[in-house]
Protein backbone atom coordinates (compact mmCIF):
# COMPACT_ATOMS: atom_id res chain seq x y z
CA UNK A 1 0.00 0.00 0.00
CA UNK A 2 2.63 2.42 1.12
CA UNK A 3 4.81 1.62 -2.28
CA UNK A 4 1.67 2.04 -4.19
CA UNK A 5 1.38 5.91 -2.43
CA UNK A 6 4.68 6.48 -3.05
CA UNK A 7 4.92 5.76 -6.97
CA UNK A 8 1.89 7.92 -7.06
CA UNK A 9 3.60 10.53 -4.79
CA UNK A 10 6.88 10.34 -7.76
CA UNK A 11 4.50 9.86 -10.35
CA UNK A 12 2.63 13.47 -9.48
CA UNK A 13 6.02 15.12 -8.78
CA UNK A 14 7.69 14.17 -12.09
CA UNK A 15 4.33 15.53 -14.06
CA UNK A 16 4.66 18.75 -12.44
CA UNK A 17 8.20 19.04 -12.90
CA UNK A 18 8.70 17.84 -16.74
CA UNK A 19 6.79 20.63 -18.46
CA UNK A 20 8.85 23.54 -16.54
CA UNK A 21 12.50 21.81 -17.64
CA UNK A 22 10.47 21.34 -21.22
CA UNK A 23 9.57 25.31 -20.96
CA UNK A 24 13.17 26.23 -19.98
CA UNK A 25 14.72 24.37 -23.03
CA UNK A 26 11.58 26.03 -25.12
CA UNK A 27 12.61 29.24 -23.86
CA UNK A 28 16.13 29.10 -24.12
CA UNK A 29 16.05 28.16 -28.29
CA UNK A 30 14.05 30.77 -28.34
CA UNK A 31 16.42 33.13 -27.03
CA UNK A 32 18.94 31.60 -29.31
CA UNK A 33 16.83 31.93 -32.70
CA UNK A 34 15.64 35.10 -31.31
CA UNK A 35 20.03 36.15 -31.28
CA UNK A 36 20.55 34.98 -34.70
CA UNK A 37 17.70 37.44 -35.48
CA UNK A 38 18.90 40.48 -37.67
CA UNK A 39 18.69 43.66 -35.51
CA UNK A 40 15.66 45.52 -36.00
CA UNK A 41 16.33 49.27 -37.27
CA UNK A 42 15.85 51.70 -33.94
CA UNK A 43 13.74 54.66 -34.38
CA UNK A 44 15.77 57.91 -33.51
CA UNK A 45 12.20 59.65 -32.85
CA UNK A 46 10.38 58.88 -29.95
CA UNK A 47 6.74 57.74 -29.59
CA UNK A 48 4.29 58.93 -27.06
CA UNK A 49 1.39 56.62 -27.24
CA UNK A 50 -2.07 58.37 -26.26
CA UNK A 51 -1.94 58.26 -21.60
CA UNK A 52 1.79 57.77 -21.90
CA UNK A 53 3.85 61.00 -19.79
CA UNK A 54 4.80 63.66 -21.61
CA UNK A 55 8.42 63.53 -22.73
CA UNK A 56 10.60 66.85 -22.97
CA UNK A 57 13.95 66.18 -24.97
CA UNK A 58 17.22 68.92 -24.51
CA UNK A 59 15.87 71.31 -26.80
CA UNK A 60 13.06 72.29 -24.42
CA UNK A 61 10.17 70.48 -26.46
CA UNK A 62 7.99 69.21 -24.84
CA UNK A 63 5.07 67.03 -26.34
CA UNK A 64 1.71 65.37 -24.51
CA UNK A 65 -0.78 62.61 -25.61
CA UNK A 66 -2.91 62.56 -22.83
CA UNK A 67 -5.35 59.13 -22.53
CA UNK A 68 -8.79 58.93 -24.50
CA UNK A 69 -6.76 60.02 -27.98
CA UNK A 70 -6.44 57.92 -30.80
CA UNK A 71 -3.16 58.68 -32.51
CA UNK A 72 0.30 58.39 -31.77
CA UNK A 73 2.62 61.71 -31.14
CA UNK A 74 6.23 61.27 -32.25
CA UNK A 75 9.04 63.60 -31.03
CA UNK A 76 12.55 63.44 -32.89
CA UNK A 77 15.14 63.61 -31.53
CA UNK A 78 13.89 62.19 -28.38
CA UNK A 79 17.18 63.49 -26.57
CA UNK A 80 18.59 66.29 -28.47
CA UNK A 81 20.50 68.73 -27.34
CA UNK A 82 19.44 72.65 -26.69
CA UNK A 83 20.17 73.43 -30.48
CA UNK A 84 18.08 70.68 -32.21
CA UNK A 85 16.00 70.95 -35.12
CA UNK A 86 13.13 69.27 -32.95
CA UNK A 87 10.19 67.86 -35.26
CA UNK A 88 7.04 66.80 -33.15
CA UNK A 89 4.70 64.88 -35.45
CA UNK A 90 0.68 64.37 -34.72
CA UNK A 91 -0.35 61.02 -36.26
CA UNK A 92 -3.69 60.39 -37.44
CA UNK A 93 -6.58 60.79 -34.81
CA UNK A 94 -3.78 62.41 -32.61
CA UNK A 95 -4.80 64.62 -29.78
CA UNK A 96 -2.19 66.60 -27.41
CA UNK A 97 0.01 69.76 -27.18
CA UNK A 98 3.12 71.12 -27.90
CA UNK A 99 5.07 73.62 -25.83
CA UNK A 100 8.29 75.10 -26.13
CA UNK A 101 8.53 75.34 -29.85
CA UNK A 102 11.38 77.53 -31.45
CA UNK A 103 12.98 79.11 -34.41
CA UNK A 104 14.22 75.54 -35.97
CA UNK A 105 11.31 73.63 -34.83
CA UNK A 106 8.35 71.64 -36.59
CA UNK A 107 4.77 70.17 -35.75
CA UNK A 108 2.92 68.54 -38.38
CA UNK A 109 -0.51 67.87 -37.62
CA UNK A 110 -2.31 64.33 -39.83
CA UNK A 111 -5.61 64.23 -40.44
CA UNK A 112 -8.01 63.86 -37.35
CA UNK A 113 -5.44 64.92 -35.08
CA UNK A 114 -6.12 67.86 -32.92
CA UNK A 115 -3.22 70.15 -31.54
CA UNK A 116 -2.62 72.91 -28.96
CA UNK A 117 0.85 74.45 -30.02
CA UNK A 118 2.73 76.71 -28.23
CA UNK A 119 6.22 78.48 -28.58
CA UNK A 120 8.70 81.63 -29.10
CA UNK A 121 9.09 80.85 -33.45
CA UNK A 122 8.94 77.70 -35.48
CA UNK A 123 6.98 76.41 -37.92
CA UNK A 124 3.59 74.50 -37.97
CA UNK A 125 2.22 72.14 -41.11
CA UNK A 126 -1.06 72.17 -40.37
CA UNK A 127 -2.59 68.54 -42.60
CA UNK A 128 -5.76 68.32 -44.49
CA UNK A 129 -8.63 67.42 -41.77
CA UNK A 130 -6.44 68.18 -38.73
CA UNK A 131 -7.82 71.48 -36.09
CA UNK A 132 -5.77 72.46 -33.20
CA UNK A 133 -4.26 76.46 -32.19
CA UNK A 134 -1.28 77.80 -31.92
CA UNK A 135 -0.23 80.49 -29.61
CA UNK A 136 3.36 82.64 -29.74
CA UNK A 137 4.15 82.96 -26.47
CA UNK A 138 7.50 84.90 -27.00
CA UNK A 139 8.17 89.16 -26.06
CA UNK A 140 6.80 91.53 -27.87
CA UNK A 141 9.31 92.38 -31.15
CA UNK A 142 10.07 88.59 -31.13
CA UNK A 143 9.93 85.87 -33.76
CA UNK A 144 6.49 84.72 -35.60
CA UNK A 145 5.37 80.82 -35.83
CA UNK A 146 4.63 79.90 -39.12
CA UNK A 147 1.42 78.15 -39.96
CA UNK A 148 1.37 76.66 -43.59
CA UNK A 149 -2.04 75.06 -44.56
CA UNK A 150 -4.29 74.26 -46.97
CA UNK A 151 -1.28 75.54 -49.69
CA UNK A 152 -1.23 79.22 -47.75
CA UNK A 153 0.36 80.39 -44.73
CA UNK A 154 -0.16 82.79 -41.85
CA UNK A 155 2.13 83.87 -39.26
CA UNK A 156 1.29 84.24 -35.56
CA UNK A 157 3.00 87.12 -33.58
CA UNK A 158 4.19 87.46 -30.25
CA UNK A 159 1.22 87.59 -27.69
CA UNK A 160 -1.44 86.02 -30.31
CA UNK A 161 -3.14 82.83 -30.18
CA UNK A 162 -4.55 81.43 -33.70
CA UNK A 163 -6.59 78.51 -33.87
CA UNK A 164 -6.58 76.72 -37.73
CA UNK A 165 -8.89 73.97 -39.13
CA UNK A 166 -7.16 72.43 -42.45
CA UNK B 1 -18.19 7.04 22.43
CA UNK B 2 -17.00 9.78 24.87
CA UNK B 3 -16.13 11.98 21.49
CA UNK B 4 -19.40 11.42 20.08
CA UNK B 5 -21.32 12.70 23.44
CA UNK B 6 -19.04 15.76 22.90
CA UNK B 7 -19.26 16.42 19.78
CA UNK B 8 -23.43 15.82 19.98
CA UNK B 9 -23.65 18.19 22.63
CA UNK B 10 -21.37 21.21 20.82
CA UNK B 11 -23.29 20.79 17.75
CA UNK B 12 -26.77 21.18 20.00
CA UNK B 13 -25.14 23.98 21.86
CA UNK B 14 -24.21 25.37 18.29
CA UNK B 15 -27.56 25.13 17.04
CA UNK B 16 -28.95 26.39 20.18
CA UNK B 17 -26.82 30.02 19.99
CA UNK B 18 -27.93 30.13 16.29
CA UNK B 19 -31.44 30.15 17.12
CA UNK B 20 -31.04 32.64 20.12
CA UNK B 21 -29.14 35.18 17.73
CA UNK B 22 -32.06 34.15 14.68
CA UNK B 23 -35.01 35.26 16.30
CA UNK B 24 -33.34 38.32 18.42
CA UNK B 25 -32.94 36.34 21.41
CA UNK B 26 -29.65 37.60 22.65
CA UNK B 27 -29.43 41.52 21.62
CA UNK B 28 -31.90 42.38 24.04
CA UNK B 29 -34.59 43.13 21.81
CA UNK B 30 -38.38 41.82 22.13
CA UNK B 31 -39.03 39.34 19.53
CA UNK B 32 -42.19 41.14 18.52
CA UNK B 33 -40.59 45.03 18.81
CA UNK B 34 -41.46 46.67 15.31
CA UNK B 35 -39.10 49.04 13.89
CA UNK B 36 -40.24 52.34 13.74
CA UNK B 37 -38.53 54.76 11.08
CA UNK B 38 -37.40 57.78 12.36
CA UNK B 39 -39.23 59.83 9.83
CA UNK B 40 -42.48 57.75 10.99
CA UNK B 41 -42.00 59.26 14.44
CA UNK B 42 -41.72 62.41 13.51
CA UNK B 43 -44.98 62.78 11.30
CA UNK B 44 -46.74 60.90 14.14
CA UNK B 45 -45.96 64.30 16.66
CA UNK B 46 -47.53 66.55 13.73
CA UNK B 47 -50.16 64.53 12.96
CA UNK B 48 -52.72 66.96 14.37
CA UNK B 49 -51.50 69.84 11.84
CA UNK B 50 -54.45 70.84 8.85
CA UNK B 51 -52.62 71.01 5.67
CA UNK B 52 -50.14 69.11 3.61
CA UNK B 53 -48.08 72.22 3.46
CA UNK B 54 -48.01 73.12 6.57
CA UNK B 55 -47.07 69.35 7.24
CA UNK B 56 -44.42 69.18 5.35
CA UNK B 57 -43.12 72.78 7.02
CA UNK B 58 -43.32 71.59 10.59
CA UNK B 59 -41.63 68.05 9.90
CA UNK B 60 -38.59 70.40 7.97
CA UNK B 61 -38.76 72.40 11.24
CA UNK B 62 -38.40 69.80 13.34
CA UNK B 63 -36.02 67.99 11.94
CA UNK B 64 -33.31 70.71 11.84
CA UNK B 65 -33.50 71.57 7.89
CA UNK B 66 -34.51 74.52 6.00
CA UNK B 67 -37.60 75.87 6.49
CA UNK B 68 -40.54 75.20 4.16
CA UNK B 69 -41.09 78.06 1.52
CA UNK B 70 -44.73 77.87 0.80
CA UNK B 71 -45.45 77.30 -3.64
CA UNK B 72 -45.99 80.80 -5.33
CA UNK B 73 -49.05 81.90 -6.73
CA UNK B 74 -48.31 82.54 -10.26
CA UNK B 75 -50.20 85.72 -12.20
CA UNK B 76 -51.23 85.76 -15.50
CA UNK B 77 -48.32 88.76 -16.21
CA UNK B 78 -45.68 86.18 -14.85
CA UNK B 79 -47.18 83.05 -17.56
CA UNK B 80 -46.95 85.60 -20.24
CA UNK B 81 -43.28 86.15 -20.96
CA UNK B 82 -43.39 81.85 -20.40
CA UNK B 83 -45.46 81.33 -23.31
CA UNK B 84 -43.82 83.95 -25.74
CA UNK B 85 -40.60 82.28 -24.63
CA UNK B 86 -41.83 79.23 -25.87
CA UNK B 87 -43.01 80.27 -29.45
CA UNK B 88 -39.63 81.49 -29.29
CA UNK B 89 -38.02 78.65 -28.79
CA UNK B 90 -40.56 76.55 -30.86
CA UNK B 91 -40.09 78.58 -34.05
CA UNK B 92 -36.03 78.61 -33.29
CA UNK B 93 -36.28 73.86 -33.34
CA UNK B 94 -38.20 74.64 -36.83
CA UNK B 95 -35.11 76.85 -37.50
CA UNK B 96 -32.65 74.12 -36.75
CA UNK B 97 -34.15 71.14 -38.65
CA UNK B 98 -34.15 72.49 -41.41
CA UNK B 99 -31.01 74.09 -41.34
CA UNK B 100 -29.69 70.33 -40.40
CA UNK B 101 -31.96 69.03 -43.42
CA UNK B 102 -29.73 71.69 -45.72
CA UNK B 103 -26.34 70.13 -44.18
CA UNK B 104 -27.16 67.17 -45.10
CA UNK B 105 -28.31 67.85 -48.55
CA UNK B 106 -25.41 70.31 -49.20
CA UNK B 107 -23.35 67.45 -47.77
CA UNK B 108 -24.84 65.00 -50.13
CA UNK B 109 -24.08 67.60 -53.24
CA UNK B 110 -20.40 68.27 -52.18
CA UNK B 111 -19.97 64.36 -51.47
CA UNK B 112 -21.34 64.00 -55.44
CA UNK B 113 -18.87 66.92 -56.59
CA UNK B 114 -15.83 65.62 -55.13
CA UNK B 115 -16.56 61.93 -56.28
CA UNK B 116 -17.38 63.72 -59.86
CA UNK B 117 -14.01 65.31 -59.45
CA UNK B 118 -11.44 62.44 -58.10
CA UNK B 119 -13.05 60.12 -60.98
CA UNK B 120 -11.40 62.71 -63.06
CA UNK B 121 -8.39 63.27 -61.07
CA UNK B 122 -7.49 59.47 -60.27
CA UNK B 123 -6.65 56.21 -61.85
CA UNK B 124 -9.08 53.39 -61.33
CA UNK B 125 -5.13 51.57 -61.11
CA UNK B 126 -4.64 52.75 -57.97
CA UNK B 127 -6.40 52.11 -54.43
CA UNK B 128 -8.23 55.28 -54.10
CA UNK B 129 -9.10 55.74 -58.15
CA UNK B 130 -10.58 51.66 -57.74
CA UNK B 131 -12.31 52.78 -54.93
CA UNK B 132 -14.24 56.54 -55.94
CA UNK B 133 -15.07 54.79 -59.23
CA UNK B 134 -16.60 52.15 -57.51
CA UNK B 135 -20.93 51.92 -56.63
CA UNK B 136 -19.60 51.82 -52.68
CA UNK B 137 -18.18 55.31 -53.13
CA UNK B 138 -22.16 56.17 -54.35
CA UNK B 139 -23.31 55.36 -50.95
CA UNK B 140 -20.92 57.61 -49.06
CA UNK B 141 -22.66 60.76 -48.86
CA UNK B 142 -20.24 62.72 -46.14
CA UNK B 143 -17.31 64.73 -47.55
CA UNK B 144 -14.81 64.15 -45.02
CA UNK B 145 -15.35 60.14 -44.84
CA UNK B 146 -14.41 60.44 -48.79
CA UNK B 147 -11.20 62.58 -47.63
CA UNK B 148 -10.37 60.68 -44.76
CA UNK B 149 -10.49 57.22 -47.51
CA UNK B 150 -8.44 59.12 -49.97
CA UNK B 151 -6.04 60.27 -47.12
CA UNK B 152 -6.08 56.65 -45.66
CA UNK B 153 -5.28 55.31 -48.76
CA UNK B 154 -2.20 57.04 -49.37
CA UNK B 155 -1.22 56.31 -46.60
CA UNK B 156 -1.67 52.84 -46.82
CA UNK B 157 -2.16 51.77 -50.39
CA UNK B 158 -4.38 48.41 -50.29
CA UNK B 159 -7.31 47.83 -52.82
CA UNK B 160 -10.65 47.76 -50.98
CA UNK B 161 -12.48 44.46 -50.88
CA UNK B 162 -16.67 45.56 -50.61
CA UNK B 163 -17.89 47.08 -47.34
CA UNK B 164 -14.36 48.10 -46.56
CA UNK B 165 -14.44 51.91 -47.14
CA UNK B 166 -18.24 51.79 -45.71
CA UNK B 167 -16.43 50.57 -42.28
CA UNK B 168 -13.52 52.96 -42.59
CA UNK B 169 -16.42 55.83 -43.16
CA UNK B 170 -18.31 54.62 -40.44
CA UNK B 171 -15.45 54.63 -37.94
CA UNK B 172 -14.59 58.25 -39.03
CA UNK B 173 -18.21 59.27 -38.09
CA UNK B 174 -18.29 57.46 -34.98
CA UNK B 175 -14.94 58.25 -34.08
CA UNK B 176 -15.03 55.04 -32.46
CA UNK B 177 -11.30 53.63 -33.85
CA UNK B 178 -9.74 52.46 -30.49
CA UNK B 179 -12.81 49.48 -30.22
CA UNK B 180 -10.95 47.97 -32.56
CA UNK B 181 -7.14 49.16 -31.83
CA UNK B 182 -4.73 51.04 -29.63
CA UNK B 183 -5.42 53.84 -32.07
CA UNK B 184 -6.95 55.10 -35.09
CA UNK B 185 -3.90 53.39 -37.58
CA UNK B 186 -3.58 50.53 -35.49
CA UNK B 187 -7.35 49.96 -36.07
CA UNK B 188 -7.33 50.20 -39.73
CA UNK B 189 -3.92 47.83 -40.02
CA UNK B 190 -5.90 44.92 -38.09
CA UNK B 191 -9.48 45.45 -39.61
CA UNK B 192 -6.97 45.57 -43.70
CA UNK B 193 -4.78 42.81 -42.42
CA UNK B 194 -1.82 43.20 -41.62
CA UNK B 195 -0.03 40.70 -43.94
CA UNK B 196 -1.98 42.03 -46.75
CA UNK B 197 -0.78 45.78 -45.79
CA UNK B 198 2.74 44.43 -45.90
CA UNK B 199 2.29 42.47 -49.48
CA UNK B 200 -0.01 45.79 -51.25
CA UNK B 201 2.45 48.57 -49.74
CA UNK B 202 5.96 49.35 -51.62
CA UNK B 203 8.87 47.97 -49.43
CA UNK B 204 9.79 51.26 -47.93
CA UNK B 205 6.68 51.50 -47.08
CA UNK B 206 6.70 47.97 -45.63
CA UNK B 207 10.06 48.97 -43.99
CA UNK B 208 8.76 51.87 -42.11
CA UNK B 209 5.78 50.28 -40.65
CA UNK B 210 7.73 47.42 -39.61
CA UNK B 211 10.56 50.08 -37.70
CA UNK B 212 7.75 51.81 -36.25
CA UNK B 213 5.37 48.89 -34.50
CA UNK B 214 8.75 46.80 -33.80
CA UNK B 215 7.75 46.40 -29.97
CA UNK B 216 4.32 45.54 -30.82
CA UNK B 217 3.09 42.53 -32.28
CA UNK B 218 1.03 43.79 -35.06
CA UNK B 219 2.93 42.59 -38.16
CA UNK B 220 4.24 39.04 -39.10
CA UNK B 221 8.00 38.61 -38.47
Amino acid sequence: MRSILTLATVLLCASFALPQATATSTKASAKQSAEAKPVEPLLSLFRIKPGDPCHTNNDGVQACNPAGGSGDITIDPKTGSASSATTVEFKNDATGSVTGLDGNDTVNTANGSNATISGTGGTVNAGSGSTGSVSNTGAAGGASITVNIGGGSFSVPPGATIPFSG
Amino acid sequence: MKRIHLALFALALATLVLFLFAFGGLDGRPEDTVMVHPRQDALADVAPVASSLELVAALATQQGEREAVPAPSISPATELPCASVQAELEAALVINNEQEQTIVELKAKLAAAIRARDRLTFDVETPYGAFIASHEAEEINDPYSLERIQDWLRQFPVFLGPGEATWIAERTSAKDWTRFGRTSEVALILYLGPDRVMSEVSPARAAELRAYYNDEPIFPR
